[in-house]
């Protein structure tokens, strides 16, 4: 289907990206002010010998390139570190959070899509009537919301009726699987819910917008001298060649999902990647930021890969 | 196909027959057809775009629909298949073989499509779903309509692209994939695939080449013939018409001003608008002999001039044409080309899309890089100048682009667009600038009112005017004139050509030319440089290249000409083109031009 040199192109670009990345990510954490071992010196009576002994420990005292090849190597194992507040290794930790921001993060996303994708085509079709109207400035509303204010919003006006804080209900006690997933699945709705309302609108403009221009095609035309019907125009000719700038829109903004997860995650307590991010700023865990950095870069890249893939896959023109 | 047939004849013999006077029942009438636009700025308001269109085709017959933009052709057309859009309201009957397919609404119509009445629309480049193969959208009408499915369809797809000069081979290619004459002929094999009766062509060559124009409507009659088809072609171009059509209805602000046999309108045209437009569509036979140029010293002079650019990696284009694999990945676009334009000389450049007469005129203008060869006006060099130096060349050489409706800015004032060169290069103080802006304005025949408005407020006609205004203001040496009216509408286009005629008259004004059309050239050029794959093939007085071509290249595009004049269509179609057909469909099948 493909000619070979387009994916070798592409992946061989998006490795070379991430190496770069991993790079840009050690240097940022040196050039920082600040670091790791002032905040643990300023434990009262902390001895200049303690210090010593934190830097050394660390390996803070090795020359910055030498650094440098021992985090190449060490990443190459899959290994980022030990975090510096729990001591436990960074890959661990994020691990952990990452399994707990993905079943939401994706739920709310393909939600996102789903309705996005079904509001923009309903708009575009039926262009200038009551549905298009309420669609688009549906869309816009929401687009329009802050992603925190639209949060608190909800958890008000939920608060007593659906659980706002956390995964799972600390105080039921060995709760049997389908009552845990159940419990999981309570607390997922309203940060879903929040995630799901701030992405299908950005998703319902844009193919709103490329459906538009679709339409006007001198193949729609065409499509309809057929005599083709017209769910089979809308669906084989409009969304098909509307989706190939909305594939790329919607992969870039699928990769900073996991950013914007921190905002969500934060007001509803989700222990997630955000969250964890966000605490690793606040007590300078370089090693949790690094790793979390890299990880998010790394998705980032590997979504946009997928796009440019699936892009050549459904564009005959792209696979040169 | 039998079963089409049985029921539309019962439904016509219910409605009682309609028999033409001359005896043959119309397969397609158009019976006093009215259309209305809502407007989109006032509630409830509404334009009528047609005006009691009453029109009749029978089968074998080839009608042309002749009008200018604007004047509902193409809404006619779009109105006997049902594809208006939901803002407009028809009356009137459309009946095929005598019953009337438009009160069934959107259902009665759709099962008539493609089976009775098929389309090829203008867009050749764009009427295919880019991420379908052409076999594939080919196909998809015949399984639709159930008319074939399966091995049967498939092997039906083999065989219409056959019929229109496609290898079978390409069938599984995509759009971009093929030149443009190519994908025009497989809209017309997919126009065909379920055996309609009608066939409705709207513009169908204007985005194509001369000799790929020619080889279309040369396509298009002889299907037409030989299955019998009903073709109404919908064109402004009155030479396309006289080449393939038995009669035409000229059209006019919605109205069907005159109807008749093409040799009834051309010698005998009732209507004052049917003479305009024959008189305004220049012929290859409007070029005379004519005096030598008084001023006969040099302005532009292009010696030995080559341009190339470098090609992404080695793609098909370049591997198919041999020459390109030696040259590197660079493709040669003018290849050692001289030629020169004297003072108050008008000269052409004619050729066909991908010649190398864009790049050679971006040479002159002094914006793309040459790799060899000199460029110079009143012998001083405008290649390789600094930054400063080439400024006041620019000024000396101005350029008169093809679509009057990019060219200038909808923000500005005509005003703007006039003092705007004049304040660029620093010329003059404001009022002084503001009249140089009116004496431009009145060169080109339009009045100081026009200084003040916006280019909205303006007709293609007008705008193009105005560009040209643009450029006078700097007083040039040297006008390029980049297919200054290809874009305009065949009325307008005399005005503008007229006008350029008439600058150069008495002035020491050179005007070159760019166009692809050798009958607009032929009637205004003082002399015609005919080029082909980046070398000049011919070259001498506009009268002696018409009359007396020496390449065989120059023959084949003048056979390629369609000529408004009916006595000749035989001559151009049949004779001339026909040994250029095969040549030229393996040329299109190999390369396809980006």
């Amino acid at each position: 289907m493909y000619r070979s040199g387009y994916v070798l192109r592409r992946v061989a670009f998006a490795v070379v990206t991430i190496y770069i990345i991993a790079t840009l990510n050690f240097l940022l954490f040196r050039v920082l002010p600040g670091s790791a071992v002032t905040r643990i010196s300023r434990i009262p009576n902390a001895s200049p010998e303690l210090k010593a002994a934190v830097i050394h420990q660390f390996g803070l005292d090795k020359p910055l390139w030498e650094q440098y090849w021992i985090y190449l190597g060490q990443l190459l194992h899959g290994n980022m570190g030990i975090s510096y507040v729990n001591q436990q290794p960074v890959t661990d930790n994020l691990w952990t959070a990452f399994t707990n921001t993905i079943p939401m993060v994706a739920i709310g996303t393909i939600l996102a899509l789903v309705i996005g994708i079904a509001v923009g085509v309903l708009s575009a079709v039926r262009r200038g009537t009551a549905s298009d109207h309420i669609g688009t400035n549906l869309a816009v509303l929401f687009y329009a919301f802050p992603t925190q204010f639209l949060g608190m919003m909800i958890l008000i006006f939920a608060a007593g009726v659906l659980p706002v804080a956390g995964m799972s209900d600390a105080f039921e006690l060995d709760p049997s699987t389908w009552g845990h997933l159940l419990d999981v699945g309570k607390h997922m709705i309203l940060p879903v819910l929040t995630l799901t309302l701030t992405l299908f609108a950005e998703n319902a403009l844009i193919v709103r917008s490329s459906m538009l221009e679709t339409l006007g095609e001198d193949y729609i035309l065409t499509a309809r001298a057929k005599g083709l019907p017209r769910r089979r125009i809308i669906r084989a000719y409009a969304l098909r060649n509307a989706m190939l700038p909305t594939i790329t829109l919607i992969a870039l903004s699928l990769g900073s999902i996991v950013t914007g997860a921190i905002l969500i995650e934060i007001i509803f307590s989700w222990p997630g990647i955000g969250r964890a991010l966000y605490s690793a700023v606040l007590s300078r865990d370089y090693p949790m930021l690094q790793g979390g950095f890299l990880v998010i870069t790394v998705t980032v890249i590997v979504f946009n890969l997928a796009a440019d893939l699936l892009y050549a896959k459904l564009d005959p023109r792209i696979r040169a | 196909m039998g079963a089409v047939i049985d029921t539309a004849g019962a439904a016509a013999a219910s409605a009682g027959m309609r028999i033409e006077k001359n005896g043959v029942i119309p397969v397609l009438e158009l019976d006093d057809l009215n259309v209305w636009f809502a407007d989109r700025d006032r509630r409830g308001g509404e334009t009528q775009i047609l005006n009691g269109i009453s029109l009749a085709i029978a089968p074998g017959e080839r009608v042309g629909l002749v009008g200018e933009s604007g004047c509902g052709k193409t809404t006619t057309i779009l109105a006997a298949m049902g594809l208006l859009p939901s803002s407009a309201s028809v009356s009137g009957r459309v009946l095929l073989d005598g019953a009337d397919i438009l009160p069934g609404g959107e259902k009665t119509i759709r099962s008539h499509r493609w089976t009775d009445i098929a389309m090829v629309f203008q867009g050749a480049m764009n009427s295919l779903n880019p991420v379908k193969t052409v076999g594939w959208q080919i196909a998809e009408a015949m399984r639709v309509h159930r008319v074939r499915t399966g091995a049967a369809a498939d092997r039906r797809v083999d065989e219409l692209l056959d019929m229109v000069g496609i290898p079978v081979a390409r069938r599984h290619a995509f759009p971009h994939e093929l030149s443009g004459g190519m994908r025009q002929r497989a809209v017309i094999a997919m126009a065909l695939a379920c055996d309609p009766r009608v066939l409705l062509a709207d513009e169908p060559t204007t985005a194509l080449d001369v000799i790929v124009q020619a080889q279309i409507l040369r396509l298009l009659t002889d299907l037409a013939s030989e299955l019998h088809l009903a073709l109404v072609l919908v064109t402004h171009d009155l030479g396309v018409v006289a080449e393939t059509c038995d009669r035409a209805a000229v059209m006019l602000g919605g109205r069907i001003i005159e109807a008749g046999t093409i040799g009834e309108l051309y010698y005998r045209g009732q209507h004052p608008y049917t003479r305009k437009l024959f008189a305004s569509t220049p012929s290859l036979k409007d070029a005379k002999p004519r005096d030598v140029v008084a001023e006969s010293s040099a302005l532009l002079e292009v010696s030995d001039l080559r341009v190339s650019f470098p090609i992404r990696r080695s793609r098909k284009a370049s591997s198919a044409d041999g020459s390109g694999a030696a040259r590197a990945h660079r493709l040669v676009a003018v290849d050692g080309i001289s030629f020169e334009v004297a003072r108050g000389e008008f000269v052409a450049l004619v050729g066909q899309s991908g010649c190398g007469k864009t790049t050679t005129a971006q040479s002159v203008l002094g914006v793309t890089e040459i790799d060899s060869g000199a460029v110079t006006l009143r012998g001083e060099t405008i290649v390789g100048l600094r930054r400063r130096a080439l400024k006041d060349m620019r000024r000396r050489v101005q350029m008169i682009y093809q679509d009057p409706y990019e060219s200038l800015d909808e923000r500005f004032r005509v005003r703007q667009t006039l003092e705007e060169p004049l304040r660029i290069h620093g010329i003059g103080d404001a009022a002084s600038r503001r009249r140089a802006a009116a004496e431009a304005l009145e060169r080109v025949a339009l009045s100081a009112d026009y200084l003040e408005r916006y280019p909205h407020e303006l007709s293609g006609g007008q705008r193009q005017r105005v560009s040209i205004a643009a450029c006078l203001v700097l007083q040039p040496d040297l006008l390029l004139a980049d297919e200054p009216v290809s874009m305009l509408d065949v009325t307008l286009r005399l005005g503008i050509l007229e006008l350029l005629n008439e600058l150069r008259r008495g002035s020491s004004l050179g005007i070159l030319m760019i166009t692809h059309d050798l009958s607009t050239a032929a009637a205004y050029a003082d002399r015609i440089v005919v080029m082909s794959d980046g070398r000049i093939v011919e070259a001498g007085p506009s009268y002696s290249v018409v009359h007396h071509p020496q390449a065989e290249y120059t023959k084949q595009l003048l056979a390629a000409v369609p000529d408004p004049q009916p006595a000749d269509a035989g001559v151009g179609v049949d004779g001339g083109v026909g040994a250029g057909v095969g040549a030229g469909a393996e040329t299109e099948a190999g390369a396809p031009r980006v």
